[in-house]
């Protein structure tokens, strides 16, 4: 028979069947739709990570003082003058400007919230590009020493509470002090939201001095800087710093993700397995219900090998119905989760759903379908005609 | 000749016991003959016709079809035989029940990969032009087994092979059956073996060969003559 003809005989007998085929690939949609929804949306964050990183590219190095423990890193000491200087000596180094990190709470209108904030010296203001922010209302600050400040989106908005907006020219009050807002940070799906950034001299002014606890290098030259900086911080005995680039934050980032998305695979594959079974069952079922017929197509001149091809055939299409209805179903509930997390503030998690996804989605249950349809179709091929049309 | 059956012996094993379904047996078919295989059940006429029909293969003996020396075959040119040069009708119709009267005739010429398609012929040919695309649950006994004689032409065959083809019919019903294969023999040259017990038909055949406990008793002989050797 030709390939198409075995498709129309194949389609005729399933869609008579149309209660079990359905009930039978059941177990592949749900794990097809599962691996569909997960992948989509960890694809679609990685490609927001990797969107936001490469708005820092290869210019910015940051460090600060402290251990890294994946993602529990946090800030444990100061940057001496002596480490600055060094490090602003480096080779492939342009200028390495210190800031001073904290997280502080602050009061607005008849609100408050914590924030966290960037002590740094206007005159540095301009390098804040390298680390992607953009201002959405306003400037940045300009003025070294009177109380200004820029606010990140999310305290623009007053956390999401309309009555507590902040715009620019507004007042909000800040280790006790009365600063103007200047500027509002265009909103990203990353940190910068709920930073502000404070100017070194009006701060010195408030505490007397000033201890820096993180340094943003800007480099000329990414590789020769890395290597030299990596260097100097293993030669260094005692305090511990931590080093944050661009490449190192998404290999972090997607190792986790990628974690996940194992994780989640393996969980996927269980369900998978078991509608294997299930379709294994109907094929025998099958095999068992047309032993007549089978004899019958042998009579009429089938042989052994178009049989086991008619059999494995209807087992993957089995399978790749799963798939198609997998796919429709994964589509709308990832575009649902998307809503959903997008109302909940996370508009980093939106679906990516790329042709590979697709691809992956039709042929794996396909092939899983031929593989759980291949020993009933063996036994189908293996049929002796004579018996089968006497068999009662 | 077209079938030339030489010492053919089949032995089946059944548990312990071996049963001798045919026993030494010698026929020779000419091209264009319509002849009848009466027996009673259990005589072997069955297994007849499957090693005839290339479903079955003999215990000993030689069997040469259309000129091929049927037991140097393999399997697969053994499913060529059986697509290009037979037509089978049983006695149960046999149809794919979630395939219409028309596609069920097509399924054959499909299989065989043949470009012709005359199913839609065939079937007006056997009087079913207006039930084409019904099920065979739509059709009656009769309407079936025609759907069946009309696959079973659909290739073309030199040969046609019936088993009882009117063992489930009522009497003018199986009398249109017997009608459309005679015609199909004179008019066209086929070659048919039709097994059966019933004389009706036996005696409508040109020629009788009467089979018991494996054996041929007689060739080419009379309804009467048959019914005797039978008793």
């Amino acid at each position: 028979m030709k390939i198409d003809d075995y498709f129309l005989f194949i389609y005729k007998y399933l869609s008579k069947k149309k209660l079990r085929t359905l009930l039978t690939s059941i177990g592949i949609t749900i794990g097809v739709a599962t691996i569909f929804v997960l992948v989509s949306l960890s694809q679609g964050l990685q490609n927001y990570i990797s969107n936001q990183l490469s708005t820092l590219g290869d210019k910015v190095i940051f460090i600060y003082p402290g251990v890294s423990k994946g993602f529990s890193s946090s800030i444990n000491g100061f940057i001496s003058n002596t480490f600055l200087e060094n490090i602003q000596r480096l080779p492939g180094v342009q200028i390495a400007i210190p800031e001073y990190l904290i997280s502080t709470e602050i009061y607005y209108n008849n609100n408050y919230g914590v924030a966290t904030v960037y002590v740094i010296n206007t005159k540095y203001i301009n390098y804040l590009k390298y680390d992607g922010y953009q201002i959405y209302q306003g400037s940045l600050i300009n003025n070294n020493d009177q109380c200004q400040v820029d606010i990140g989106y999310n305290i623009y908005k007053g956390n999401n509470n309309p009555n507590d907006q902040i715009n620019v020219g507004d007042y909000i009050n800040i280790f006790n002090q009365r600063c103007e807002v200047i500027g509002i940070f265009q909103e990203t799906g990353g940190g910068f939201n709920n930073e502000i950034i404070f100017p070194e001299g009006y701060y010195k002014k408030i505490f007397g001095n000033i201890n820096y606890n993180y340094l943003m290098i800007i480099v000329y030259n990414y590789n020769l800087a890395y290597i030299a900086i990596n260097d100097y911080i293993n030669s260094l005995k005692g305090q511990s710093y931590v080093i944050i680039t661009a490449k190192s934050l998404e290999s972090e980032i997607n190792s986790i993700v990628g974690g996940l998305t194992i994780f989640s695979l393996i969980i996927a594959s269980v369900s998978l397995l078991i509608s294997a079974i299930n379709i294994l069952n109907t094929m025998y079922t099958s095999v068992l219900e047309r032993y007549k017929e089978i004899g019958l197509l042998k009579a009429l001149g089938m042989d052994n090998n178009e049989v086991l091809f008619l059999f494995l055939l209807e087992s993957g299409i089995i399978g790749l119905i799963g798939g198609i209805f997998g796919i429709i179903f994964g589509y709308i509930m990832s575009n649902i989760a998307g809503f959903i997390f997008k109302s909940m503030g996370f508009t980093a998690l939106q679906p990516y759903i790329s042709i590979q996804l697709i691809i992956f989605s039709l042929l794996f249950p396909f092939f899983i379908g031929i593989l759980s349809g291949t020993i009933p179709a063996i036994k189908a091929s293996r049929i002796d005609p004579m018996i089968a049309l006497r068999y009662e | 000749m077209i079938i030339k059956l030489e010492n053919v012996t089949k032995i089946y094993k059944i548990g312990d016991s071996y049963i001798k379904a045919l026993d030494n047996i010698n026929l020779e078919v000419e091209e264009g003959e319509l002849i009848s295989i009466m027996g009673p059940s259990g005589s072997g006429k069955s297994t007849l016709l499957s090693i005839i029909g290339c479903l079955d293969k003999p215990t000993s003996g030689k069997i040469n079809l259309f000129g091929f020396d049927i037991l140097k075959l393999s399997d697969k040119e053994l499913s060529k035989i059986r697509k290009n040069y037979i037509g089978f009708i049983f006695q149960q119709f046999y149809l794919f029940n979630y395939l219409n009267a028309l596609e069920n005739v097509e399924l054959i010429t499909k299989i065989a990969n043949k470009k012709n398609n005359k199913a839609k012929e065939l079937l007006e040919k056997v009087g079913l032009g207006n039930r084409l695309y019904n099920l065979p649950n739509q059709l009656s006994g009769g309407q079936q087994q025609r759907v069946v004689i009309a696959r079973a032409l659909a290739n073309d065959p030199k040969l046609i092979l019936a088993d009882e083809p009117t063992g489930n019919l009522d009497e003018k019903s199986a009398n249109d059956v017997i009608d459309i294969l005679k015609k199909l023999n004179k008019e066209e040259g086929k070659t048919i073996a039709i097994v059966t017990h019933d004389p009706r038909i036996a005696e409508q055949t040109e020629r009788i060969v009467v089979i018991r406990n494996g054996k041929i008793l007689s060739d080419n002989t009379t309804v009467d003559e048959a019914l005797e050797l039978l008793k």
